[in-house]
């Protein structure tokens, strides 16, 4: 019997490291597809992957089979250990199907996409992540949606240099930002608004059908107007263009009319006017190149990569942090006192450190478990951007973990939307006296995207956040109300003798409903001004000038805030090393971005549901006020004199 | 089941096991480990913390409970690197210092039963480190973000790990004392941790743990990936367990068998190293302790077991080859490696380059003579006795009883004889193509590299691999001579060393270039002028140079090395005749005192 023993225990010393070699379980390919099985995918669009903006990912799946095809969609990285279910997707007999998210795979060297069934692997093919052109901050970006696989070169650039290939839209004269045409696939269009945010503006083929697109696409395209996009469709295909609208979910109020563009939210949709094939199509396209090139980019992403970057305090995870290093401090000194004990008997000894380890185990399970337990620090701010039909609501919100590894968060609104930043930016604020702008892009941080929990009220987006102990994440939320609170904007503007835009005096008035009641409104400007000194040598200098408008009237249904010919103040903005010496700076020659900011007293309308919440607001939460102006209420003659002076 | 209890009893009954068991529940070891533990963990957490932009960008990487479990292991493993070593320092210095080493040697206790102990303590060491390390277990679990298994893969590695470090630390202390044998293991440690973060194919840092941390922790990959097959964590961890397990295995047969040092009348006295003449001398001038020491733990040996030393011969020499040869092999590999690459990527743009071409050839070969080199120089150590164990029998398999001398012949020969071959065969292989490149780069020039579309490659295979092979018999024929004369093969080494170089390398260079070049101003010398480069030929240095085509004063690629290969041969026969006269009277002395002490 002892010696049954005595086998038993050596036959259990040699297998216990083999539950240690499992670590890594692969599915054995078979290497040929299932027989009627089609499937594109792709990363990106059209050879673009960014890993510091929204990607998306996108699968078309023809089932040309006559069996019901099921299986999950994994992602995998061959030769590392990483691998990402995507969704359980099911195909019928002779159908087609799209699916698609936003992903961020930065540090994946390789991946293999697959479409795993229960009887093994029906499809697998390697997927390139790396990208052939990354967004620069000093171009735009279109993206054209075809049907029929054609893209969309413009005529002008015959080689590649510096940056530029054959295709892209270079402005004459250098006034306004090149334009970058990416072209794809109805199916490759994202399902989230998110990796639109990277573009300037989208163009949907004439001869595109609205079923082209599924709902959750429209809904994404949609959103994504509000935000601040530009669409055009040509005035030929009214289906498409009422499919836009119904999918916006606002649009501006009043009755319709014939004007070329349409506010929608912070965006607009240009409808073109119908063109034959050839040169008139060529010339169209290079107009839609031209608006869009004078288009400057959003001033809000900007805004809240600075605002990611503010101090804020963190009283939980310090407090948990404090508590473990207590117990572990208070354990290394009484385990240390060992050495006193030189005295002592061994019965003794033996008794103190079991004792002391005993104690240190207790305490430590006790700080784990509390650490696990508690609560995070949140700290969040939203900004409201009055816009065409009702207001569009930003916000981030800062978490802190206190120790704990997952914790849920609600978001509560009209119809919001949450996800989580892939990482916090980079706070080289504390270096080297940096400016704080890592990402160059005017977009969203990059995401993966993180589903709704709460399925059943669509007041409320809830997801859960991944957090290391004492981790920081921040997330974005967004949501889009339909008001009536867009401020009338009068905006004037009378030149000097000079003709220098610099100079000269201003006229402003704004106007807007009381429930959008902005304090400390200031209006900000900031331009890319060309200039020729002495030597004949030209030198861009990024200005910005800052007039408060104070109050001048308020009644019970609207306030009024304006200032008359004052002249403004310009100051340059400081060089910013990192971000002016790799790509330059956003703003294109012969651009302004003309903005109001302010703080609101009311509470906003997107909300963080607290009972849903896991984490704990530790200050009062910010609102501030932004409305960008569009360029139609910029005065044409100061954008003229901008372009031109020197 | 007889077979597990022996060894048991093996271990318990060593008196050092004993006396570290009992010494392992004391205030000192234990509070000792404590503060070593607690502040290095507490070090490593209060880096992390001290630069919190650093901390979370860690923390977006890598799961905290991960972070924390690696940095257990990590702590452990410095732990162990540094103190199980240490404690394996009193293995001979305390009885030799406490003066009780001869009763321990005259008690007739084994050698490897004595170290076995002291071995096996350590895992009571261990079993200590891990309960001390406890809460900080129960707290990275009560968070969570560990993943279990992979901790525990880390442990046993570790724990491997800690008894290789036990072994490696007795092993060398039987050749260099313990403390030297202490810094030798940490900075082998170090430097093995060190190269597991590169990312080469034949990895030695598999010899720590350092790959197999990496490994539990995927994102950390990137730092040092196995690029052999960019292996995941269980094809890494039987990797390092074999590799360790094999070491360890080799260490426990070099403790087993001990040093190869004989005893002979000189110092046939236990702790105390006599010669002819002593008599005469003062008392001071008679300390050896150099010799004493390894005398010492020769007597110790006296007391091993009979086990496999009926082979001994074959598994000391047999595994000397195997240790060199594996160097070898791997050389070899990468100087295959490097010229089917080299050949690979002469492009037509770059085969007209002829400086080029001529210089990436040259350097193939030279490094095929480099490599034959190195090797001789380790053969040379190797296989080379002291004084008082060159004349020494030794088995070699049952029924055949060799000095260790003429096995230490053999071998050399082996080594030296068998790299060339190799080599050769290598470069020989590349020869047609290196022919073809030099031809084409040649014709292309018209100063000194035009030479080179007459070179025979083959040539240039084979001649500068019998160059290292001549000069390598010489030098051992003068480092074999030393030894008879030094109790320190090390020191006799560097005699040698320092006298080839500078006696037969630099000096018939300098002079023989010097004279060519009238630098002498002496009119006799400067009409002799002409036996300059013949001179300089003796120097196997200029000959190799000579041979490569590299030679000042226009001197042609195949000029006859007639002088270099008649010197060696003479000096062949000179040191050769001296070694055999020496050996001889040696041998008889020794002889005789053996056959006496059989007698007694």
């Amino acid at each position: 019997m002892l010696r049954i023993l005595q086998m038993l225990r050596l036959m259990l010393i040699l297998l216990l490291p083999l539950p240690v070699s499992s670590a890594q379980v692969l599915p054995l390919s078979s290497g040929t597809d299932y027989p009627g099985l089609d499937i594109q995918a792709e990363y990106g669009w059209d050879g673009f992957v960014d890993y510091q903006t929204p990607t998306a990912i996108s699968f078309l799946i023809s089932n040309n089979s006559s069996e019901v095809l099921e299986g999950n969609l994994v992602l995998r990285e061959p030769n590392g250990f990483r691998s990402l279910v995507l969704d359980r997707i099911t195909v019928a007999p002779g159908s087609k199907r799209q699916f698609g998210s936003v992903l961020q795979l930065q540090g994946w060297d390789q991946c293999e996409a697959a479409w795993e069934g229960p009887q093994g692997i029906l499809w697998q093919r390697p997927l390139t992540v790396f990208g052939l052109r990354q967004y620069a901050s000093g171009k735009a970006a279109l993206l054209y949606v075809e049907d029929g696989g054609r893209s969309l070169k413009f005529p002008g650039v015959a080689t590649a240099s510096g940056g530029t290939l054959p295709g892209d839209y270079v402005p004459a004269n250098g006034i306004g930002s090149q334009v970058i045409p990416i072209s794809i696939a109805p199916w490759q269009m994202p399902v989230h608004p998110g990796p639109l945010t990277a573009l300037r503006a989208v163009l949907l083929a004439k001869n595109l059908r609205p079923e082209s697109l599924n709902d959750t696409q429209w809904d994404a395209l949609g959103r994504w107007v509000c935000m601040g996009g530009l669409v055009f469709i040509s005035q030929q295909n009214d289906k498409l263009i009422n499919r836009l609208l119904e999918a916006c979910p606002l649009r501006s109020h009043g009755p319709p009319d014939e004007s070329a563009s349409v506010d929608l939210g912070s965006g607009s949709l240009y409808r073109l006017p119908p063109t034959t094939e050839g040169a008139a199509d060529e010339q169209q396209q290079l107009k839609i190149a031209e608006i869009v090139s004078l288009q400057p980019p959003r001033i809000l992403p900007g805004l809240f990569r600075n605002l990611e970057q503010t101090e804020w305090s963190t009283p939980s995870s310090e407090q948990t942090l404090v508590r473990v290093m207590a117990v572990l401090l208070i354990y290394a000194v009484t385990s240390t006192l060992t050495l006193l004990m030189f005295r002592s008997n061994r019965r003794r000894i033996l008794i103190w450190t079991c004792s002391v380890v005993l104690l240190g185990c207790l305490g430590a399970a006790v700080a784990g478990i509390s650490v696990r337990m508690s609560r995070g620090d949140m700290n969040w701010s939203i900004i409201t951007e009055p816009a065409a039909g009702g207001i569009v609501q930003h916000g981030m919100i800062r978490l802190n973990s206190a120790g704990g590894s997952s914790f849920r968060v609600a978001v509560r609104g009209h119809n919001p939307d949450v996800q989580i930043n892939y990482r916090e930016p980079d706070r080289r604020g504390s270096w080297y006296y940096y400016n704080g702008r890592s990402e160059q892009t005017e977009s969203w941080p990059a995401f993966s995207l993180s589903s709704d929990l709460s399925l059943k009220t669509p007041e409320t987006y809830e997801i859960l956040v991944p957090i290391s102990p004492w981790g920081e994440r921040h997330l974005r939320a967004i949501d889009v109300q339909p008001q009536d609170t867009t401020p009338v904007i009068q905006l004037s503007y009378q030149p000097d003798a000079d003709g220098n835009p610099l100079n000269g005096r201003w006229n402003a008035r704004i106007e807007g409903q009381a429930g959008l009641r902005p304090e400390n409104l200031s209006l900000k400007l900031r331009i890319l001004h060309t200039t020729t000194q002495e030597q004949q040598t030209l030198q861009q200098l990024q200005e910005t000038s800052r007039a408060l408008l104070p109050h001048h009237s308020s009644g019970d249904d609207s306030w009024v805030a304006e200032f008359v010919s004052a002249p403004l103040s310009w100051q340059p903005q400081p060089y910013d090393f990192w971000r002016d010496s790799e790509s330059g700076p956003d703003l294109a020659p012969g651009m302004a971005q003309i903005w109001l900011e302010g703080t609101l007293p009311v509470e906003s309308l997107l909300q963080i549901d607290e009972t849903r919440t896991e984490f704990r607001a530790a200050d009062e939460p910010s609102h501030q006020f932004l409305y960008q102006l569009p360029q139609s209420a910029i005065p044409a003659e100061w954008l003229q004199l901008l372009r031109t002076a020197r | 089941m007889r077979v597990l209890p022996r060894p048991l009893e093996f271990i318990r009954s060593s008196p050092t096991w004993i006396r570290d068991r009992s010494g392992l529940l004391s205030g000192q070891m234990i509070g000792f480990t404590a503060l070593i533990l607690n502040a290095g963990m507490l070090a490593m957490i209060a880096v992390l913390f001290d630069s919190p932009t650093s901390f979370r960008r860690l923390l977006q990487t890598l799961d905290f409970g991960s972070l924390l479990g690696l940095l257990l292991c990590g702590g452990a493993m410095a732990a162990v690197t540094l103190l199980v070593p240490l404690r394996q320092t009193g293995l001979f210095l305390a009885p030799r210092i406490g003066r009780y080493f001869d009763q321990i040697v005259l008690s007739g206790i084994s050698p490897l039963r004595y170290m076995a102990g002291t071995i096996a303590a350590q895992n009571l060491f261990f079993a200590l480190m891990l309960f001390l390390m406890l809460p900080w277990i129960v707290l990275v679990v009560a968070i969570g973000g560990m993943h279990f298994e992979t901790f525990l893969g880390n442990l046993v590695v570790i724990w491997l790990f800690s008894v290789l470090l036990a072994v490696s630390t007795a092993a060398i202390s039987l050749y260099v004392t313990e403390p030297l044998a202490l810094a030798v293991v940490l900075i082998t440690a170090l430097v093995l941790s060190l190269i597991s973060f590169l990312p080469i194919s034949i990895q030695p840092g598999l010899l720590t743990p350092v790959p197999l941390l990496l490994a539990s922790v995927p994102q950390l990959m990137i730092l040092g990936p196995m690029t052999a097959a960019m292996a995941g964590y269980g094809a890494i961890f039987y990797m390092s367990v074999l590799m360790m397990s094999a070491c360890i295995f080799v260490g426990l047969i070099q403790l087993h068998f001990g040093p190869l040092y004989g005893l002979i009348r000189d110092n046939s006295a236990f702790g105390e190293v006599v010669h002819s003449g002593d008599t005469r001398q003062r008392r001071r001038f008679s300390f050896r302790l150099h010799i004493q020491r390894p005398s010492e733990i020769a007597f110790f040996y006296q007391n091993r077991s009979l086990l496999l030393t009926r082979w001994e011969g074959l598994i000391r020499w047999g595994g000397g080859l195997l240790l060199l040869g594996s160097f070898v092999a791997a050389g070899c590999l990468l100087l295959a490696f490097a010229g089917t690459s080299l050949f690979g990527s002469m492009t037509p743009a770059v085969a007209g380059n002829a400086a080029y071409v001529s210089e990436m050839v040259q350097m193939l070969y030279v490094a095929g003579q480099l490599g034959t080199a190195v090797t001789a120089v380790l053969a040379i150590l190797l296989f080379s006795r002291n004084r008082s164990t060159d004349s020494m029998p030794v088995r070699v398999i049952p029924g055949i009883l060799l000095r260790a001398g003429t096995l230490d012949w053999l071998a050399f020969l082996m080594s030296v004889v068998g790299t060339a071959i190799v080599v050769s065969q290598i470069l020989y292989s590349f020869a047609p193509r290196a022919e073809q490149l030099l031809q084409v780069a040649a014709n292309a020039s018209t100063d000194y590299l035009s030479q080179f579309s007459q070179v025979n490659a083959t040539r240039w295979a084979v001649e500068t691999q019998i160059i290292v092979v001549v000069s390598a018999i010489t030098v051992y024929l003068l480092q074999r001579n030393f030894c008879l004369y030094f109790w320190s093969r090390l020191m006799a080494a560097g005699l040698t060393g320092f006298l080839w170089f500078f006696g037969l390398v630099v000096l018939p260079m300098i002079l023989g270039l010097m004279l060519n070049e009238r630098a002498f101003r002496i009119e006799l010398l400067d009409k002799n002028a002409a036996l300059g480069m013949p001179l300089a030929l003796l120097s196997p240095l200029f000959a190799s140079i000579a041979r490569m085509g590299e030679a000042p004063g226009r001197l042609p690629w195949d000029v006859p090395l007639t002088g270099f290969y008649v010197l060696n041969a003479v000096l062949w026969l000179t040191l050769g005749m001296t070694l055999l006269i020496r050996t001889r009277r040696f041998r008889r002395v020794d002889d005789a005192w053996r056959a006496g002490r059989r007698n007694v």
